[in-house]
């Protein structure tokens, strides 16, 4: 284990070499040097413009997130549950779910605008399917026999629905949830290039568009962080409340 | 037949439903009618065929490289612990991130043309062909190892004799679940920057919010990455048929 960490600091010690070597026979523009990104990135943290973008872009994820997550869960409850809702509805959905969501953002401007509703659909658009399908496949994946001694011993549907399938698909509900989250990442970011330049998204596009490559080095390296947080953090309490559970 | 029946008639109410509301709200909601007339436009007179077979190209390329990466890194990481201990912290930083972020940074480093394009595909893709290729090389070396070690194979020998062959049922899941990324990956390149093919059509409908377009553009990646994704499950099964065990994924 002590060794495995050894050579995996000796490695990343190797490549920050290589990218001090590299940077230093190139423009500024194009591959800054190290030492000019982490400069970068403490220079925005203290004019907070790091806090602010990632501020909005909080605001809208959680807004966004809440909302799939009711209507995620809820509606994968229900489709699960009942079958025939499920084939009636499966093909329309899947092809939704297959579509590029990319291919959406025209007609959420076209529908709602370029501010904050308009972002938050789009974050859900990403986030919704992950956290549905999840609990929908769970619903259906509950041991039947568990289903069948409630029902023969004549629980009324909506108690089975509470006591036997909702402690049965947490495990699903949660790994959905992460799942949602970080693509809601991917919708936010979108968000900030497409719609109302603001949030995370919109300062990766205006660095970028400015050439200003050790600032947006020092964005994405944020952005990084902490989809590597949410990632291995939701992962963490996946397994801390539901350790019975094999995650995928 | 029955099996089709509900699906089939979910599939009709909503084209019903939505030919009626498109009636009122046409410009805002579209409608089947108007898509149908919106792609026979775009085939006729906006060149849909040769956009596709553009982005189809542009989308091999870029495929068949993050193949070729991909299958070398997962054969590294399955093959030497040693590369799966140097690798894992860069791969799961990797899987983290949302690869859209990167597009900036891309088109500082290629432009905006087909060589953005290609970098954006390997970017997204190649990743998704190194975990099953590990995973298919690590049982590869388990099962025949000590067999191959018997007859003294070793080297090159070892990687397309036996690897390769014993791993292809587990690059064929990989190419499966991929291809459809592939795809993706392109029609958003071509979107952000609006070089030539699908894509463009959907930067092109952006600008002039027109809701036609973007159902012509996405009922046709739709269909596109239904046949490519059908393609490759064929070939995943001629591939994997003769293994008598299902392949994880």
């Amino acid at each position: 284990m002590v060794r495995d960490w050894l050579v995996r600091i000796a490695t990343f010690c190797a490549l920050l070499l290589v990218w001090q070597l590299v940077a230093q026979q190139m423009s500024a523009a194009i591959l800054p040097t190290p030492q000019r990104t982490v400069n970068a990135l403490i220079a925005l943290i203290e004019r907070g413009e790091l806090q602010t973008a990632w501020g909005q872009s909080a605001v809208q994820v959680a807004v966004a997130m809440v909302l799939s997550a009711l209507l995620g869960v809820g509606l994968g409850v229900l489709f699960g549950w009942y079958r025939k809702l499920d084939q009636l509805f499966s093909p329309l959905f899947g092809s939704l779910f297959l579509m590029p969501r990319v291919a959406l953002i025209p007609l959420i401007a076209l529908w709602f605008g370029l501010q904050d509703v308009a972002k938050v659909m789009l974050i859900m658009a990403f986030s919704f399917f992950e956290i549905f399908f999840t609990v929908r496949n769970g619903v259906k994946s509950v041991e039947s026999e568990y289903v069948d001694v409630a029902r023969a011993y004549c629980v009324p549907q909506g108690r089975t629905l509470r006591t036997v399938v909702m402690p049965a698909i947490r495990p699903y509900i949660i790994t959905g949830l992460r799942l949602g989250l970080v693509y809601a990442l991917v919708g936010v970011v979108l968000a900030g290039f497409f719609l109302e330049a603001n949030g995370i998204g919109g300062m990766i596009y205006d660095l970028g568009s400015n050439f200003r490559t050790a600032e947006l080095m020092a964005a994405l390296f944020s952005v990084m962080v902490v989809g590597l947080a949410v990632n291995l953090g939701l992962r963490q309490l996946e397994t801390r409340l539901t350790p019975w559970q094999v995650s995928r | 037949m029955n099996k089709y029946l509900l699906p089939a008639s979910g599939v009709a109410g909503f084209l019903i439903i939505w030919q009626i509301v498109g009636a009122f709200q046409g410009d805002f909601l579209s409608s089947p009618t108007r898509m149908v007339g919106e792609i026979v436009y775009l085939t006729t007179e906006g060149g849909l065929i040769g956009l596709v077979l553009i982005t189809l190209g542009t989308m091999l390329i870029g495929w068949v490289l993050s193949i070729v990466i991909g299958v070398f890194v997962g054969f590294l990481i399955g093959r030497y612990r040693i590369m799966s201990v140097i690798l894992e912290p860069y791969l799961i930083a990797k899987y983290s991130v949302p690869i859209i972020a990167l597009v900036p940074l891309l088109v500082i480093w290629f432009g905006i043309e087909e060589g953005f394009l290609i970098a954006t595909i390997i970017i997204a893709t190649a990743i998704m062909l190194v975990f099953p290729t590990a995973a298919g090389t690590k049982e590869t070396v388990r099962t025949y190892d000590q067999v191959a070690r018997a007859y003294s194979i070793s080297g090159w020998h070892f990687f397309i004799k036996i690897l390769l062959p014993g791993s292809l049922p587990f690059i064929a899941t990989g190419l499966r679940i991929s291809v459809q990324r592939a795809l993706m990956a392109v029609i958003v390149g071509e979107f952000l920057v609006g070089y030539n093919g699908l894509g463009t059509l959907l930067k092109d409908a952006r600008i002039r919010l027109d809701a036609d377009e973007v159902f012509a553009v996405a009922f046709i990646a739709l269909l596109v990455g239904a046949v490519l994704t059908g393609a490759v499950g064929y070939l995943d099964r001629r591939l994997s048929s003769w293994r008598p065990v299902a392949v994880t994924s």
